[in-house]
């Protein structure tokens, strides 16, 4: 008989929660060691070696980014693989350009492979081969499809982030005075949007061990992918441009990227407020019930162009018709479907979770905002339409949370409530830019 | 009563439904443009509506006093709320509960229970080692027939309820000091008189001003380059107030830099601070980003204008005989009268642009969709993208605009361009500077103004190179742009003698006699022949000029002409022969234009003849121009100007503090669970048992799954003694 338990605790412990182990929830493994020297000595690299570029912010910036790294593989170890993975290719990519952008025509690992586009365009095809194979396997109960759908989403995620690195570096190539990192305009941030909701997802997937979910999260990632080809296809956006002088700030780094984790976590928590909305309603006998569901989901699609002033074109007739049937289809074998989603519980707290991390790093951007243009414009607010639909998206999951936290709302009324958000943060992050003007005017449609 | 509608002002229901009511007037503050000239507003919703908005404040909502109000109440809602809760929070947050009755545990949702072979002392020594190592804190209470082992843990989760309420509340403190309520509280309470623009320059009253102390302001400054300024201007509802500054600021340069593709790189003000109390002085550079911050006043570069610059314009009348150009001068920022024969003008120097860049296609094309873009646009510049000197986003509106007449095929084509770099290769478009332009407006005696942008320089377009003339007569409109050729010399003198020449009958009648002579006049015998083509030659000048033609000229008088006299069948052929009378009448036209300016005969090359075909089309397009003159930009000497925004925000860090414990709250409240543990531990004959009960004011998976686990131990822990 032992005299304490706390040791049989250690031994038989998956998971304790105890107050270090809140932190610490499980020991470090010596891989862990290892990832944080490359980590250190990949940040003292990129000091050395592109330092002339910082100023003493981003200097700070590039050292904070340290720990959290370490710390977020600790806690991911999937993240040490993606880290490394996309380290050694963007460096791969850097080094193949040699000082000279004219190579990114020629070489072929980077006209096919490495260059800022051709990675972006391959994430784009990754995520919507994603997609289809973890619909494959949500419909037709294949663990091998839905497998494959996530190695090709960690696939996509990897290229997309290695993309936007070597685009980082391009931007340097194509005059010092030029470089910048790649979240100035609406472009870039498109692909950020992807690659965060991707990655959280496939965070969640982890934690709850569950791949159907797939198939639902990743139709967001792929609208956005549909909205990326048009805008860097048709109308070349993809095009580097240098930063008006508002934009030139270390505050950038922060605070874009803070405001799509928001972003991305919202769009998640809606795909899955919408798999919940399917699965209540998968065995109701009055399709009426459905309708709703069914029209937030084509609304969805509708938002990249309700607002467009120069009439429907062709690619958007297209991207809305298959956005139609998507849904349609859904709604269709939605019993299907259903059955093999996880439990409402599950979806349930998925949605809670992935609401409240977005809220906290939207709350975190939102400061940050104000903070840059207490420097840049002289007032900390000002009603600008950014500012104020970014506070309208705020106070409306803040009402949510409130609504679940204290009156304990779940179930039908706060999946409903999440699509809703999903519309309502797709305004302000699309239809402000798309037809209010205002100081936040960086990417126009 | 009161106890009631506190109980109404601090609930849930009520902050929501303010919550509700603020985003839906902040929603309509950014449909409606705020803060606009009245007359867009009649223009926009009509007088009826605009009036009924007006009163709302729609216009103005973020400052209107029902917004103001419902910020209020909401912080005294969320006041309320924090009052009342504060106490009991802080309270459970300390609390263990050690005292709960062992039946009550029954009522748990979450509970279990098990014997074990231990002792009761033992058992609690147990399990308060084990719970304080998973993160509790506990709290023994020993009573006659057991001991109950109360534990809690995450109790800072009450804090993050604390933090965030509280937060609003700062925030919202902070800012109301940082809104325009302070400056209208101070007027109200100082009686302090709005000055307009006039009286300003006679000298400030006392009563209009504000001194040093003001302690919360938001004030504009503009400062043309060489001049010096120790005060800023506070708009206010009807007219302006003057803000002391505690320093004197000096521009002594403003400086734009431009991308190679015409963004803007760089405002910067160049300018000297000078501190009258200390005798201070020193020089410092404000920059978009990087304003200037001193003795609690922060300088914000927020935009630009012209300062006042000279400009020299050469006038051209574009009616009757005088080819002659007049001389004007002016300063950007001021008017000057303009007389010609039979009307008197106001010519207004409203702007003036040293530098133009535009996207300009390589080959052929106009520049027309570049200056589109700056249609709207005001002489002062904002700094933002959307407004500035050659704004960012004008190469977007550019090339390749997918309209609904484009296919999928431009999307293939695309599609090869864009793996590679993140590189547009855009042949057929460059970015070029195409020289100063001049904006001034001519106003006449009835009070109508028509709006002008010239270019300084002439512009290649078509393989011509054009003087740009742009016109519009509102506002609302883009500018249409009249392009005249440049003569043999590369000036405009040559298109005013054209203009002038056609425009007299003397030389219309000569030209078509010297055409029909060069033409037909070698043959004998052809002497009416001659005299047949002088007369249509003659007419067709006379048309052209607009004379006897249904007040058409130019191209469509001709073309009117054709339509009336010719008959249909011999349509072709006739339009042909006119038009050659034209080409060589017009030919003449010049040649005499040239002759009266004493200039040599122009050669029939390439250069003249083009220029007398452009200089048609540019005759023929005056008719829709509208103007009787232009005024064509010769000389200048830019003074440019910085607006500052000067501001005092005694505000700014009570916000910043309240956003702090809004992100400290809002992580506390989320990643923070807070749950207890109740362990009742009683004596058996042979060892101990345990009753266990687990809450939490928050259920969720983890908890479930915190319970599971700690059950999950317990009974492996039973089985094992």
């Amino acid at each position: 008989m032992s005299s304490t338990w706390i040791d049989q605790d250690a031994s038989g412990a998956q998971r304790s929660v105890s107050g270090k182990g809140r932190w610490m929830p499980k020991p470090v493994h010596w891989t862990d060691w290892i990832f944080a020297v490359l980590v250190i000595a990949g940040a003292g690299f990129a000091h050395t070696q592109y330092g002339y570029a910082m100023d003493g912010y981003e200097v700070g910036i590039l050292w904070s980014v340290v720990p959290v790294v370490i710390y977020m593989s600790y806690r991911w170890s999937s993240l040490k693989a993606l880290i490394f993975a996309v380290s050694v290719a963007s460096l791969l990519g850097i080094g193949a350009y040699g000082g000279d952008l004219g190579a990114g025509d020629q070489k072929f690992v980077l006209k096919y492979l490495l260059s800022s586009q051709t990675a972006i365009l391959w994430m784009g095809v990754l995520f919507v081969t994603a997609t289809v194979s973890y619909w494959v396997g949500l419909i037709g109960r294949s663990e091998t499809a839905q497998f494959v759908g996530t190695a090709l989403t960690w696939g996509a995620v990897f290229f997309g982030f290695t993309g936007l690195f070597v685009r980082w570096f391009e931007s340097y190539l194509i005059g010092p005075d030029v470089g910048h990192i790649p979240v100035s305009n609406l472009y870039e941030v498109f692909v950020l949007f992807a690659l965060v909701t991707g990655l959280y997802y496939l965070y969640y997937e982890q934690v709850y061990n569950t791949r159907q979910l797939g198939a639902f999260v990743m139709l967001v990632v792929v609208m956005a992918v549909g909205f990326l080809a048009w805008y860097g296809i048709e109308r070349q956006a993809y095009a580097i441009q240098p930063l008006v002088p508002a934009l030139q700030s270390w505050w950038m780094k922060i605070h874009v990227p803070a405001n799509f984790i928001g972003y991305g976590t919202f769009s998640l928590a809606a795909m899955v407020a919408f798999a919940y909305l399917l699965k209540v309603y998968a065995h109701a006998s009055s399709v009426k019930a459905l309708f709703p569901t069914a029209g937030l989901g084509v609304l969805m699609f509708l938002e990249p162009l309700v607002f467009r002033s120069e009439g429907v074109s062709l690619y958007w007739a297209v991207y809305f018709g298959i956005g139609c049937v998507v849904v349609g289809g859904i709604v269709m074998a939605r019993r299907r479907i259903a059955d093999a989603l996880p439990s409402l519980e599950i979806l349930d707290d998925l949605m809670y979770k992935s609401i409240a991390v977005g809220f906290a790093f939207f709350t975190v951007a939102t400061i940050l905002g104000a903070l840059w243009a207490a420097e840049a414009w002289g007032a900390y607010w000002q009603w600008d339409p950014k500012e104020t639909w970014a506070l309208v998206v705020w106070l409306n999951y803040a009402a949510w949370l409130h609504m679940r936290l204290v009156k304990g709302l779940r179930g039908v009324v706060a999946s409903y409530w999440a699509l809703v958000g999903l519309l309502i943060t797709g305004f302000a992050f699309l239809g402000v830019n798309m037809f209010l003007s205002g100081l936040h005017s960086y990417g126009q449609l | 009563m009161m106890r009631r509608l506190a109980e109404l002002l601090g609930s849930m229901r009520f902050a929501i439904s303010l919550l509700t009511l603020i985003c839906v007037a902040s929603a309509i503050g950014t449909l409606v443009r705020q803060n606009e000239p009245w007359v867009n507003y009649v223009n926009q919703f009509g007088p009826f509506w605009a009036s009924w908005f007006q009163t709302l404040g729609v216009f103005s909502i973020y400052n209107a006093p029902w917004f103001v109000a419902v910020m209020t109440f909401l912080v005294v809602s969320t006041s309320l709320c924090v009052w009342r809760n504060a106490p009991k929070m802080i309270h459970e947050m300390k609390v263990y509960r050690e005292n709960v009755r062992e039946s009550s545990l029954k009522a748990f949702a979450h509970r279990w229970e098990g014997q074990f072979s231990q002792t009761p002392a033992e058992l609690q020594r147990l399990v308060s080692e084990w719970i304080e190592h998973r993160g509790y804190s506990t709290r023994l209470n020993a009573r006659d027939n057991g001991v109950m082992i109360a534990a809690k843990a995450g109790s800072a989760n009450r804090l993050g309820y604390l933090a965030t309420h509280l937060a609003i509340i700062v925030i919202c403190i902070g800012g109301l000091l940082d809104s325009g309520v302070p400056l209208k509280l101070a007027v109200w309470a100082t009686d302090k008189k709005p000055v307009t623009g006039a009286e300003v320059a006679s000298g400030i009253p006392t009563d209009s001003r504000f001194g040093v102390a003001n302690p919360s302001y938001r004030a504009n400054l503009l400062l043309p380059e060489g001049e010096t300024s120790r005060v800023a201007v506070l708009n206010v509802d009807q007219g302006l107030l003057i803000q002391d500054l505690p320093f004197e600021l000096t521009l002594k340069q403003f400086r734009i830099d431009f991308y190679s593709t015409g963004m803007p790189k760089l405002f910067a003000s160049d300018v000297q601070v000078h501190d009258p109390e200390t005798g201070k002085r020193f020089d410092a550079t404000i920059e978009v980003n990087k304003p200037l911050i001193y003795k609690g006043v922060t300088v914000y570069q927020s935009s630009f204008d012209d300062g006042g610059s000279r400009v020299a314009l050469k006038g051209y009348s574009l009616k009757g005989d005088n080819p002659l150009a007049f001389d004007v001068k002016g300063v950007i920022g001021s008017a000057t009268e303009l007389r010609n024969r039979d009307a008197v003008y106001k010519l207004e120097f409203t702007g003036f642009k040293a530098f133009n860049v535009e996207s300009m296609p390589v080959n052929n094309g106009s520049p027309s969709e570049g200056d589109n873009a700056e249609a709207g646009q005001s002489p002062g510049n904002n700094l933002n993208p959307e407004t500035s000197a050659v704004g960012a986003e004008r190469t977007s509106t550019m090339p390749n605009q997918f309209g609904a007449g484009s296919s999928m095929s431009v999307f293939q084509g695309n599609l090869a361009s864009v793996v590679g770099p993140g590189v547009k290769h855009d042949p057929n478009n460059q970015f070029v500077n195409v020289g100063p332009s001049v904006n001034y407006k001519l106003r006449d005696s009835s009070g109508q103004a028509r709006e002008f942008h010239n270019f300084m320089l002439p512009i290649a377009i078509d393989g011509g190179r054009f003087y740009l003339v742009g016109v519009r007569d509102t506002p609302a409109e883009s500018f249409r742009y009249l392009r005249l050729p440049v003569d043999d010399q590369g000036g405009l003198d040559g298109f005013s003698r054209f203009r002038a020449a056609l425009d007299d009958a003397g030389v219309r009648q000569s030209a078509a006699q010297r055409f029909a002579t060069a033409a037909f006049g070698q043959s004998a015998g052809s002497a009416d022949l001659v005299k047949g083509v002088a007369q249509g030659a003659k007419k067709a000048l006379d048309r052209f000029a607009g004379v006897d033609s249904e007040g058409l000229s130019g191209l469509n008088a001709i073309a009117k002409m054709i339509e009336t006299t010719v008959p249909e069948a011999e349509r072709q052929k006739g339009t042909e022969v006119i038009i050659r009378l034209i080409q060589g009448a017009m030919w003449e036209v010049y040649q005499i234009s040239r002759e009266r300016a004493g200039l040599p005969k122009a050669e029939p090359d390439e250069v003249h003849g083009k220029f007398v075909q452009d200089a048609q089309v540019a005759y023929s397009d005056l008719s829709q121009f509208g103007s009787p003159l232009i005024l064509q930009l010769d000389q200048f000497e830019e003074v440019k100007a910085s607006v500052f925004q000067v501001a005092k925000a005694p505000g700014q860090w009570i916000v910043y503090v309240g956003c702090f414990l809004l992100v400290v709250g809002v992580f506390a409240m989320f990643y923070i669970r807070e749950r207890r543990l109740f362990f009742w531990i009683t004596e058996l004959p042979s060892g101990a048992a345990i009753k266990m009960g687990m809450s939490t004011t928050r259920k969720t998976m983890d908890f479930e799954h915190e319970f599971e686990q700690i059950c999950a131990e317990l009974n492996r822990r039973k089985a094992a003694s």
